[in-house]
């Protein structure tokens, strides 16, 4: 046990177990909410409404016969990728009875963004070559830009920062190495 | 010069509370918690009170944390964020109490800058009560031992020289009332 000043000060310091089990609950809740009642339950729906969409669109996918556009087909493939994504999250969140606002909220909004994307895509692909379907691409590649943009965007700051952590990981092993290597410190 | 693996450590854990990671994030309260709660509690009255900003700085960090450019600077920003979130229990009379040290002469405190040790982290951790505020925070952020001189110019928003004598005058302080309680056992 570390008996400088500090660490002596900072075991003094008295606290009341009500009032930190009180903080504590709030720092858990801070970072996950809690869902009961019937918003849980809601949760669970939106699990059964996403199996339902599955069914439905996977169906579609499937049974639509051969000379149905491919751009179709692949529109229906992807409302069934939506809906397992959300039985999946409707399921996790019923079973866990809490909603974790970061990966939770970051999938559902990746799944609310995602899929209108995806189908904007296949719209401005099946567009008839007409001055229409050229107003209809020009509009819907606008929302695409501006899309691929934010999505480029965090891509580059994820990569840039996991870079980073590399780096400093690397820097990390050297200053533990630089440690054993001090004259004076068995080396194994 | 290479930097001791605190130092990176510290880093890493900043980088990944940016990424998102949410086992960062309980990591970086698990660490630093008792250290903020030790300063807030000195600059504000009650207990429940203390627990009440250390949450709110938390909300602040979490929100805040992604637009941390220098996680090098995580102390700072962490005793500075616990700072602001205290403030609103005691803007207005902190001011008028720093204020009067602002001009100190620095001249006059190189005389008393013998290095005095306290020793008794009791006595010292009571003594802290009864001084005053503005030199309780200055005393509390040193005796943490997390913040240079300048990064706690830093986080006070005063200039070195200011922290230095504040500094100064909080030990003269705090030494007064240890050596009345020594008197007044």
């Amino acid at each position: 046990m570390n008996n400088s000043l500090r660490d002596q000060l900072l075991r003094m310091e008295q606290v009341t177990p009500a009032l930190k089990e009180r903080y504590d609950k709030e720092i858990q809740a801070m970072l996950e909410k809690r869902v009961t009642g019937i918003r849980r339950w809601a949760w669970l729906g939106s699990a059964v409404m996403g199996v339902g969409f599955t069914v439905l669109f996977g169906t579609l996918a499937v049974i639509t016969p051969a000379e149905f556009p491919l751009a179709g087909r692949i529109g229906f493939v992807a409302g069934a990728l939506f809906g397992i994504g959300w039985a999946i999250l409707g399921w996790r969140v019923f079973r866990r009875s809490s909603i974790n606002l970061k990966i939770d909220s970051g999938a559902a909004a990746g799944m609310a963004w995602g899929l209108p994307v995806i189908l904007l895509t296949l719209f401005m692909v099946s567009a008839p070559d007409s001055i229409v379907g050229l107003r209809m691409i020009i509009s819907g590649l606008v929302f695409l830009v501006m899309g691929l943009a934010f999505l480029l965007r965090h891509v580059v700051e994820q990569s840039e920062l996991k870079t980073r952590e590399k780096l400093l990981e690397i820097e990390c092993r050297l200053a533990e190495l630089a440690e054993t290597l001090k004259p004076g410190k068995p080396t194994i | 010069m290479a930097r001791d693996k605190q130092t990176i450590l510290l880093e890493l854990l900043v980088l990944r509370c940016k990424r998102g990671e949410k086992q960062a994030f309980d990591e970086l309260i698990r660490q630093w918690e008792g250290r903020l709660l030790y300063y807030i509690r000195r600059l504000v009255a009650t207990e429940e009170d203390a627990w009440d900003v250390l949450q709110q700085t938390w909300i602040a960090v979490l929100k805040g944390i992604k637009a941390l450019d220098e996680p090098q600077r995580l102390p700072t920003w962490l005793y500075q964020i616990a700072r602001r979130t205290a403030a609103s229990h005691w803007r207005g009379h902190y001011r008028e109490q720093a204020r009067m040290e602002e001009n100190a002469d620095l001249a006059e405190l190189a005389e008393a800058e013998e290095e005095w040790q306290f020793e008794d982290a009791e006595q010292v951790h009571h003594a802290l009560g009864r001084i005053s505020l503005a030199h309780r925070e200055v005393l509390t952020l040193n005796f943490l031992e997390d913040l240079s001189l300048e990064q706690m110019a830093e986080v006070l928003a005063v200039p070195l020289g200011t922290v230095k004598s504040r500094l100064c005058y909080a030990k003269r302080a705090l030494r007064a009332v240890l050596e009345r309680k020594e008197g007044n056992p």
